[in-house]
């Protein structure tokens, strides 16, 4: 299975390299067959590359122990789900995911413009083809999944060799939402590649219109919300798994995955600018080439243990090559935007400082802001090495106090931005639309004052939260009352249908709530309740309004772990809400102990708990307990942010004229309809 | 739950959230028992880093009698009983540590540009997006709020449109 995994990678390596050459070559030379020819070449590199995954998924199914590979991350004991999902679980698995999803969207790409776009399509294809070759040739020479274990004899000789069981995988990776996080998080990294191939094109044929804008704007939504899932998924993993009682740390790798994210954010609302005003053109070709690099540097960090990280998992020294890659593509794309500059040059005409333009201006000085804070933060400890020769930890405390003025002023950016006219707001305007949002987000900051909250970022986020959440539900009102009056539908159906004409804005405004539900949750993070107990059976300890009586150890085995549990009744005003069983996990395998929280968790609060350890007579256990206010507020925005994303990303007629037109203006002739809104 | 319940007891986090009116409780990882101790035991574990390799400040690494943590925390205790200041305990695991066990770099020297560079490209960034603003304001001919400028901007269709125009009309 491995002989066939590996030719498959050779196939796609020799099909990659052949789609990058014909591709550019037949549309220099004006030759459409030999474009065609390289367009299925890249169509097979993705039938192959889903062939080698496959390969290693059955050599993971079948505990084939003579691969590296297999032995590393799993073992027999391991269900067949982890065995599955195994495959990401270290590099060169995780690479080949890579190579395989930007194989498999480089097919969609091709498939999606047959018969359109035919000018771009080939230097697409060629950028796409070559982001997967680099990938399949890390692979196929530097980090191969299907290196065979040998054992070397005091003769010289080698022999294929294989241990009777694997090291296992990681205990902490053994988690649901570990399963399905990384392709997850990687599908928002590897899509945002797309729309940078798309202006890479725009740039190499000279197509600089908003042609290459419309036909990216799905394909720029979808990796914005795969990443933002994939962060939240992290997240969610690290609460439920990690037992330190939060779901973001600041770490390196997770910095990784936030810069491009907040990147990508500014670029989506950057594009609107250029769709509805033809300006920023420049600007939104340097957005998607930053977006891009920072997906690249983000795989980069993950990969090469640069900096110290509790990723450790994913330490190596390929971080080279990602390194000579980003530069050589970013070196290319700056090489081209320079080259095309004098074309992109817009008429840039703003009327009025107090605009929708100058509001999604700063809003982009800020979403940039809070990226670099967090890329000078993540890389300020190799700086200080470089520069000082002397170590350096930047951790939570810089981040937050950093970051979280940026945040505030981004959240106040939320509530005014979308209720700012285009071209100019008048002041009668402004008094309108924001005079009772303001007294909402005063009341809310005087009434928590009043109730004895003394918090100032608290106080200020939640009356800011207040304040957003006034001019969307306005935003709402006034939509849906204008549409009843035009129309004499019930409220509900004229709010419904309001949403549906305009998926687009109104699905924007979802997403803004769901940002809004999501600060409510950060914040309450500043009321973070911790206490640590060595509890025997019998003994009760107090936390909050919380006492937490423990009734039983339970000590269980199977195979795949040995494991202790307690068995604690929760009380709260001396009633019992619930049983909560944190528990200690011993895999035998990795010989690594685990700590499974048991958390009750309610929409004002997570009662979190974690089975620490026992005493070292063995006596008593040792019990940490958090009381997390708000945390469900963090996964409900972001249901809520993912709600309105998929609503935005829904067909959307009044989109699709839109970007007809945009393509009309850009003189293409080629564009069928629709066209836009499908790619 | 019923959409009613739900939104009440969310009305109610937030005030609960209010009434509670502490930033943090004290940390337990401490043997101190006096409030105002165990708030300063906090403070100082919030500027250090625990050396396990876990990334996190002393205060929140939760390995159970973690090489690191375990002693420094002692060390934390102790200090503070000792009548040191923040600023001494702090200082004295910087002398045996190195700068590596802070937290958040130091705000002197070379490190202060850790703190300032992102607000002063922010600030420069800000004032070159003002400067950008003006000039663009000056090339444009004047119209009435929110009037469109090209096709694009007037094609979300006719339905969008109404919607705008009574917007503006309210």
């Amino acid at each position: 299975m491995n002989d066939i995994g590996n030719f498959a990678l050779i196939l796609c390596f020799t099909f990659a390299a052949y789609s990058v050459v014909t591709t550019v070559w037949g549309a220099r030379a004006g030759r459409d067959g030999m474009v065609r020819s390289g367009e299925h070449a890249a169509l097979l590199v993705a039938v192959c590359m889903t062939l080698v995954l496959v390969c290693l998924d059955v050599l993971l199914v079948r505990s084939d122990f003579h691969i590296e590979y297999v032995s590393s991350y799993s073992n027999r004991e391991l269900p067949l789900f982890f065995k599955l999902a195994s495959l990401w679980a270290g590099q060169a698995g995780s690479l080949l995911l890579w190579s395989w999803l930007l194989t498999i969207f480089n097919a969609i790409v091709i498939l999606q413009n047959r018969h359109r776009n035919r000018e771009l399509i080939p230097y697409v294809v060629a950028i796409l083809s070559a982001t997967s070759l680099f990938f399949i040739i890390l692979n196929l020479f530097v980090t191969n999944p299907f290196d065979e274990l040998v054992a070397h004899f005091e003769d010289g000789s080698v022999a294929a060799w294989a241990p009777q069981d694997g090291k296992g995988l990681n205990p902490l990776l053994q988690h649901p939402a570990m399963v399905i996080h990384p392709p997850i998080l990687f599908t928002g990294y590897v899509g945002f590649v797309v729309p940078f191939a798309f202006a890479m094109a725009a740039l190499i044929t000279g197509e600089l219109g908003n042609k290459w804008i419309g036909l990216t704007r799905r394909w720029t939504i979808v990796p914005w919300f795969f990443l933002g899932t994939g962060i939240l998924l992290g997240g969610n993993w690290a609460y439920q798994e990690l037992g330190w009682g939060g779901y973001w740390a600041w770490d390196p790798v997770e910095n990784a995955s936030l810069m491009p994210w907040l990147c990508g954010t500014a670029f989506l609302h950057s594009v609107i600018i250029q769709e509805k005003k033809g300006m920023l053109r420049v600007w939104n070709m340097i957005l998607i080439i930053l977006t891009f690099s920072l997906s690249i540097f983000g795989t980069f960090l993950t990969r090469s243990g640069v900096v110290s990280s509790v990723h450790a998992f994913a330490k190596s020294s390929i971080g080279g090559w990602f390194l000579g890659f980003l530069t050589v593509m970013v070196v290319g794309a700056v090489f081209l935007l320079v080259m095309r500059l004098p074309e992109l040059k817009a008429r840039n005409e703003m009327e009025s400082m107090v605009s929708r333009e100058a509001g999604f201006l700063f809003n982009n000085l800020l979403l940039l802001g809070a990226c670099f804070a967090v890329f000078w933060g993540t890389i300020f400890p190799i700086v200080s090495e470089a520069v000082q020769g002397v170590k350096i930890t930047v951790g939570a405390p810089f981040f937050n106090r950093i970051n979280i003025p940026l945040g505030m002023a981004l959240l106040l950016l939320t509530g005014i931005g979308p209720v700012l006219a285009w071209r100019k707001t008048s002041g009668a305007s402004l008094r309108r639309n924001f005079i009772w949002p303001t007294v909402i987000g005063l009341a809310t900051a005087g009434a928590l004052f009043a109730t004895g909250t003394r918090h100032p970022y608290a106080i200020i986020s939640f009356a800011l939260c207040g304040f957003v959440t006034a001019t969307i539900i306005a935003e709402f009102w006034r939509g849906t009352r204008a549409r009843q009056r035009n129309t004499g539908e019930i409220l509900p159906v004229a709010l419904w249908r309001l949403i549906l004409k305009n998926k687009q804005r109104y699905g924007g405004y979802i997403i803004h709530f769901g940002i809004v539900v999501l600060f409510v949750g950060l914040t309450g993070k500043a009321f973070t309740k911790e206490g640590q107990f060595e509890l025997g059976v019998g003994e009760t300890a107090q936390i909050g309004q919380f006492e937490l009586r423990l009734d039983k150890v339970v000590e269980a085995d199977n195979p795949n772990y040995s494991s202790g549990r307690l068995l604690l009744s929760v009380f709260k005003y001396g009633k019992q809400v619930t049983v909560l069983a944190p528990e200690r996990r011993f895999y035998k395998t990795s010989q690594q102990p685990t700590t499974e929280v048991s958390i009750r968790s309610t929409i004002t609060e997570d009662l979190y708990t974690v089975f620490a350890a026992m005493t070292s007579d063995g006596r008593k256990a040792v019990l940490q307990v958090w009381v997390n206010p708000l945390v469900n507020f963090v996964w409900g925005g972001g249901f809520m942010v993912c709600v309105g994303t998929i609503i935005a990303m829904l067909p959307d007629r009044a989109m699709r004229r839109r970007l007809e037109r945009m393509m009309a203006e850009s003189g293409s002739s080629t564009v069928g309809e629709g066209a836009g809104a499908r790619a | 739950m019923p959409v009613r319940k739900i939104v009440i007891r969310a009305v109610l986090a937030l005030v609960l959230v209010g009434l509670a009116g502490v930033v943090h409780a004290a940390s337990t990882h401490t043997k101190l028992t006096d409030p105002a101790q165990q708030e300063r035991f906090h403070q100082v574990c919030q500027k250090l880093v625990c050396q396990c390799g876990c990334n996190l400040v002393l205060d929140v690494c939760n390995h159970h009698n973690c090489g690191s943590a375990t002693p420094m925390r002692e060390r934390v205790d102790q200090e503070i009983l000792a009548g040191r200041s923040n600023g001494e305990i702090v200082a004295g695991f910087v002398d045996d540590m190195g700068l590596v066990v802070l937290s958040a770099p130091p705000a002197s020297g070379f490190n202060l540009t850790a703190w300032v560079l992102p607000f002063v490209l922010l600030l420069v960034a800000g004032v070159a997006i003002t400067l950008l603003l003006r000039r663009w304001k000056s090339l444009a001919p004047a119209t009435g709020e929110g009037s469109a400028a090209s096709p694009a901007a007037r094609g979300e269709g006719a339905h969008s449109d109404q919607i705008e125009q009574e917007l503006r009309d309210l």
